[in-house]
């Protein structure tokens, strides 16, 4: 069989052991103020961010920037009521006309304008990306610096993960002379409205 | 056709040719900024050299670990020792499940082992869903760059080609009219297809887990609809922790594109409800290169491009001037290994400057490696008698102070005075599709001694 051809030959083959570096110490990339930086990282990639008072300010500001938007699934904590039954909906094929999807995100991360957004917070993997537009509602306090304190972060809850994605900006393209088209095959926007929790 | 032959070709339009090599600097400049913003950049760079160091000394067993915990985790993972096994085994998975249109997401391993004509062959729709893939695939040609498939072309060429394919304005060249119009016809295949496959970037030997990073977010929307995820890695692609996961992803988009990651890092550890996961390991060769000391850190390659992006010799012959899957620096020491006499002449591709080597965020020694192909091929014969010939006289000329001395004057006299069709003759490659510089009349050596009438100190 294969698998054991492949194993013998790297048995055979492999150099003398090396050790791992270990745990990586913690970048010295340490925002003064990481919200203002993530905020600015999210805007750098193309994404706008908008900070609320409250969640229940969540359904207006919805209202203001998307008021073109019909078939709204939201998900997320205080967003605006859905137009789609995302629970008893069977098949992702049916979310091929979201307009405008609002979900929770967990935390946001300075240095790439990342969000977090694991599979439970989505209903179906599709939702972040057949939508037109994407909101993303994160708690402004759980902001962490780097990609690496992300994983910290992440550390217990990725084993127990079935998907999960960090999101940076909306969905973009360069590979037409490399000229930046924003939207490609997923969201054409991508606003990120902080939360105090 | 070898690589100076291709070449040729290629830089045949000097215009072309400047804007190509503008295209890719301009993508390396972009690289230096993102850098610039990281103070720990060396010390990432460290660390996941010897991550990856660490990695493949103990593949075997984060191999066995990534395939235990990936089951668990209710993917089904096999084993293809070579490109048709891997062709073979995706081909039953899609047959099985009466499977006739798949899309695809960004993978060089699948374009390494030509998964697309196999499926093509046997009734398989496969639609390449990144847009510059997509462009080169409607194009029947390989990707000519591993990050930006389609760099080699320009707008117009992208224009005619959709107003062919998708009935676009005739004329129309402007990027958004047209990545609009891919959008729309890319939409209607991935709400038909029935499979989606995707590449690897990364796969997390204690999580069982892939991670796949794309802008387009086509990785997702491919796997997310239909019933059916096939992911397809090479067996280097495994890394040991989750937290290793931050070293590299911090060092890929900004070494790639200069972005500070990309748009959408997914992590695929189980499948979704009603659907199934499964992950194809293929060693086609990667194994052996285990055994090669000089050669083994091509297995640490992220596949992130930079190495071409600044590689003056990449740039100014493109990406198809090299006949091999990977073009570029790390293509050229990769393969030789694979096809030494077919690919003899890539390792001479470079003017060994060791740019690729400074920017390589996995920190390969490329240039050296370059050079120690070299060697090898000139071992086994397979370096061309003319190159071996001017190299033993360079070496002999090189040798002895004196004999060096006397050359240069002699080669200084003889480049003013010979007529030009002896100087650019045939055998003179430095003299083609360029003017040699007009000799000085002293050598540096001259002008010291001129400046330091008592001699040098010793
Ligand atoms: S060799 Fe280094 S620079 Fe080149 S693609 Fe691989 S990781 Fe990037």
């Amino acid at each position: 069989m294969s698998r054991q051809r492949i194993f013998d030959a790297i048995r055979r083959n492999r150099p003398p052991p090396v050790e791992h570096p270990g745990s990586i110490p913690a970048s010295p990339l340490r925002f003064s103020d990481p919200l203002a930086s993530f905020i600015e990282a999210v805007k750098s990639v193309g994404g706008q961010a908008e900070s609320l008072a409250s969640r229940t300010q969540i359904p207006a500001l919805l209202k203001q920037r998307f008021p073109e938007a019909k078939i709204v699934s939201s998900l997320a904590r205080g967003g605006p009521p859905s137009t789609l039954d995302l629970e008893n909906n069977a098949d992702p094929h049916d979310l091929a006309g979201v307009d405008l999807a609002v979900l929770d995100g967990v935390f946001g991360v300075a240095e790439n304008g990342c969000v977090w957004v694991p599979e439970e917070n989505m209903r179906w993997r599709a939702l972040p990306f057949i939508t037109q537009h994407l909101v993303l509602i994160v708690p402004a306090a759980a902001t962490v610096p780097t990609l690496h304190e992300a994983y910290e972060r992440l550390a217990a809850a990725l084993s127990a993960l079935s998907y999960g994605v960090l999101i940076s900006g909306p969905s973009k393209t360069a590979d037409i002379e490399q000229c930046l088209v924003i939207g490609a095959h997923g969201p054409r926007s991508l606003l990120v409205a902080l939360v105090p929790e | 056709m070898n690589h100076p032959e291709k070449a040729r070709t290629f830089t045949a339009d000097a215009a072309r040719t400047a804007w190509h090599d503008q295209a890719l600097w301009f993508i390396r400049q972009k690289r230096d900024r993102a850098v610039s913003q990281v103070p720990e950049w060396e010390e990432l760079r460290a660390r996941a050299a010897a991550i990856k160091a660490h990695a493949m000394s103990r593949l075997d067993h984060y191999l066995e670990l990534f395939e235990a915990r990936a089951t668990a985790n209710g993917a089904v993972v096999h084993w293809a020792a070579d490109g048709p096994e891997l062709c073979r085994i995706v081909q039953g998975l899609l047959a099985a499940r009466g499977v006739q249109r798949v899309v695809k997401s960004k993978s060089m391993l699948t374009e390494e082992c030509h998964l697309n004509p196999h499926l093509e062959a046997h009734g398989i729709e496969v639609v390449d869903t990144d847009l510059g893939e997509r462009i080169v695939q409607l194009r029947h040609e390989p990707p000519s760059h591993i990050v930006m498939p389609a760099i080699h072309l320009k707008r117009a060429e992208i224009g005619d080609l959709f107003h062919e394919k998708m009935g676009t304005r005739a004329g129309a060249d402007d990027p958004g009219y047209l990545a609009e119009a891919a959008r729309a016809d890319l939409r209607g295949r991935f709400l038909g297809a029935e499979a989606g496959i995707t590449g690897v970037n990364f796969a997390v030997a204690e999580l069982g887990a892939v991670v796949v990073c794309t802008n387009e977010g086509n990785a997702d929307l491919g796997t997310a609809l239909p019933r059916l995820h096939i992911a397809c890695m090479g067996l280097e692609k495994i890394i040991p922790r989750a937290g290793d996961l931050g070293v590299f992803l911090r060092l890929l988009a900004r070494s790639a594109t200069g972005q500070p990651v990309t748009a959408y890092t997914s992590h695929f550890l189980r499948p979704r409800a009603g659907a199934e996961f499964h992950i194809v390991i293929v060693d086609n060769g990667r194994s052996a290169v285990l055994a090669q000391p000089e050669f083994r850190s091509t297995l640490s390659c992220i596949r992130c491009g930079a190495c071409m992006n600044t590689c003056p010799v990449y740039r100014r012959s493109g990406g198809h001037s090299y006949g091999f899957v990977t073009p570029g620096p790390i293509g050229s020491v990769i393969a030789p290994g694979r096809d030494a006499r077919e690919h003899r002449t890539l390792p001479f591709a470079s003017s060994l400057c060791g740019s690729c080597s400074d920017v390589c965020p996995v920190r390969i020694e490329l240039h050296t490696q370059l050079l120690a192909w070299r060697r090898v091929l000139a071992s086994r014969g397979l370096v061309s008698p003319l190159k071996l010939w001017s190299m033993a006289v360079l070496a002999w000329v090189l040798r002895d102070p004196v004999r060096f001395e006397r050359a240069g004057w002699i080669g200084r006299r003889l480049l003013s005075a010979l007529p030009r069709f002896l100087i650019y003759n045939p055998l003179n490659a430095w003299g083609r599709q360029r003017e040699l510089p007009a000799p000085p009349r002293e050598s540096f050596r001259d002008l010291y001694r001129l400046r330091m009438p008592r001699g040098p100190k010793t």
